[in-house]
Formats: C-alpha cells, sequence, structure tokens
C-alpha cells in the first residue's frame, strides 16, 4: 500500500513538472517546473533503494541532486543572460537560434 | 497504518503544493509553493527511514535551490506574470499528455508487486558504497559541478 501511494505520487509529480515545462511562458517557473519532474525522478530512486535494501538507489539520488542543482546555476545564469539582452522573461522570444 | 496515513496525507500536501505552484499568479508565491513541495518530500524521505537524503534534500532543494530562483526573481523584472496570458493558449494537449504520462506510469506501477518492508539506510552504508564502489563518480561529479558554476559566472560577468 505504502509503496504505490509513493510511486503514484512520484507519478502525478513528473506529470505536473510536464504540464509546468510545456505551458509556462516564464523561464524561472520553467525552471521551477524542470526541478520538480527531477525531483520525481530522484524520488522514484530513494523509494526503490529503501525497498529493495540497496544503497547504489541513493548514491544514484545523491548524484541527481548535486546535478540538479549545477542544473538551477546555469539555468538562472542563461535566464539572467536573457533578460540583459531581450530585457524581458517570455520564452517566446527566445527563438533567436530557430530556423 | 500509521505510516500509511501519515504518507497519504502528506502525498496529498505535496501535490497540493504543486498545483499551487502551477496556477499561483504571483512568481514569488510559486517559489515558496515550490519550497513547501522540496520540504515535503523531504518528510518523505524521513519516513522512509532515510534520514541522510531527507536532510540533504531539505538543505540542498528547500533551502539552496529556493534561495537561488528567489535571487533569479529578484534579480529580474516582473512583468509577464501581471497579464492574463501567462499560460499559453493551447494547453488541451498538454494537459492531455501529462495526464497519460502520469496515469501510465502510476498504473505500471499499481498493478507490479514489490516487497512491503522499509529497510533502515544507515549512513555508514551509504558512504562505504559511495567511496568505494562510486568514487570515480564521485569525483566526475566534483568535476562536472565545477566547470558549470565556472560557466555560471562566465556567463553572468559584465562584459564592457
Amino acid at each position: 500500500m505504502n509503496e504505490v501511494v509513493l510511486l503514484s505520487l512520484s507519478g502525478i509529480l513528473l506529470g505536473l513538472g510536464l504540464y509546468g515545462v510545456l505551458t509556462k511562458k516564464n523561464i524561472i517557473l520553467t525552471i521551477a517546473s524542470i526541478e520538480i519532474m527531477i525531483n520525481s525522478a530522484i524520488f522514484n530512486f530513494i523509494i526503490f533503494s529503501s525497498y529493495n535494501n540497496n544503497p547504489a538507489g541513493d548514491v544514484v539520488a545523491l548524484f541527481f541532486i548535486a546535478l540538479a542543482a549545477s542544473e538551477v546555476a546555469v539555468g538562472l545564469a542563461l535566464a539572467l543572460m536573457m533578460f540583459r539582452i531581450k530585457k524581458t522573461l517570455n520564452i517566446d522570444v527566445m527563438n533567436s537560434l530557430r530556423w | 497504518m500509521f505510516l500509511t496515513v501519515i504518507l497519504l496525507a502528506l502525498s496529498f500536501l505535496a501535490i497540493i503544493f504543486a498545483i499551487g505552484m502551477l496556477y499561483s499568479r504571483e512568481i514569488v508565491h510559486a517559489v515558496i509553493y515550490i519550497a513547501g513541495l522540496f520540504i515535503i518530500l523531504g518528510l518523505i524521505y524521513f519516513m522512509l527511514d532515510n534520514t541522510f537524503l531527507g536532510a540533504v534534500q531539505i538543505l540542498i532543494y528547500g533551502g539552496a535551490v529556493t534561495v537561488l530562483l528567489m535571487f533569479g526573481v529578484m534579480l529580474t523584472k516582473r512583468e509577464i506574470m501581471d497579464k492574463k496570458e501567462s499560460i499559453t493558449t493551447e494547453y488541451e494537449y498538454v494537459v492531455l499528455i501529462a495526464l497519460t504520462i502520469s496515469i501510465y506510469i502510476g498504473t505500471l506501477f499499481t498493478v507490479s508487486s514489490y516487497p512491503l518492508s522499509i529497510y533502515y539506510m544507515s549512513m555508514y552504508t551509504l558512504s562505504t558504497v559511495l567511496f568505494n564502489s562510486f568514487i570515480g563518480a564521485f569525483v566526475v561529479m566534483g568535476v562536472i559541478i565545477m566547470s558549470s558554476i565556472i560557466g555560471a559566472i562566465y556567463m553572468v560577468k559584465e562584459v564592457e
């Protein structure tokens, strides 16, 4: 029962994060939604590691937490650069590489 | 049974915070909601007897990432969230895709069978595995974090 609740929560969080990534126009909220999706993946690793008594899942979750933190730093640097150049945070104006 | 009730309550709160983050008008409120979501996930890790990763989750996600997002809000001007069209118009397909994926994953997990007991994962075990089997990955992770931080600083550096 417990693992069904937790894994369903993980799936629901993944869906909500995907909804946020695909609909939000503010780049900071898009980064936050990506964080929710990464968190649901980390959550899966920790659930299976706890239920199977295997510490490798915990180690991978620790690596993912570190990677997600550095990803937020790079994403926010990109957002600041974009705000400095385009004077807005709207994702729709970020199309200079589109052909 | 007690654990199930607590986990259900925490899951319900987490979903409430995620939906509040998606539908809040003010971007600062969205960041506060996502901090609540991260802290609740950390509490769930504590309930799973995984105390070290619960502490790491609350410290890094509830503290550092949230403050970083808050700095991103503070250093930019808020203009887009005040308008009506802060969300894309054709979101019916998006709702369909997100619902399909979450229902698919949920049923996939529900029909499978897993062992029922939670094992206590001590920090000693975790650090033994981390510094013996995964020591190469640990060093590579340090290099990745350092290069990404240097890249971020180089990007936001003032150019004349």
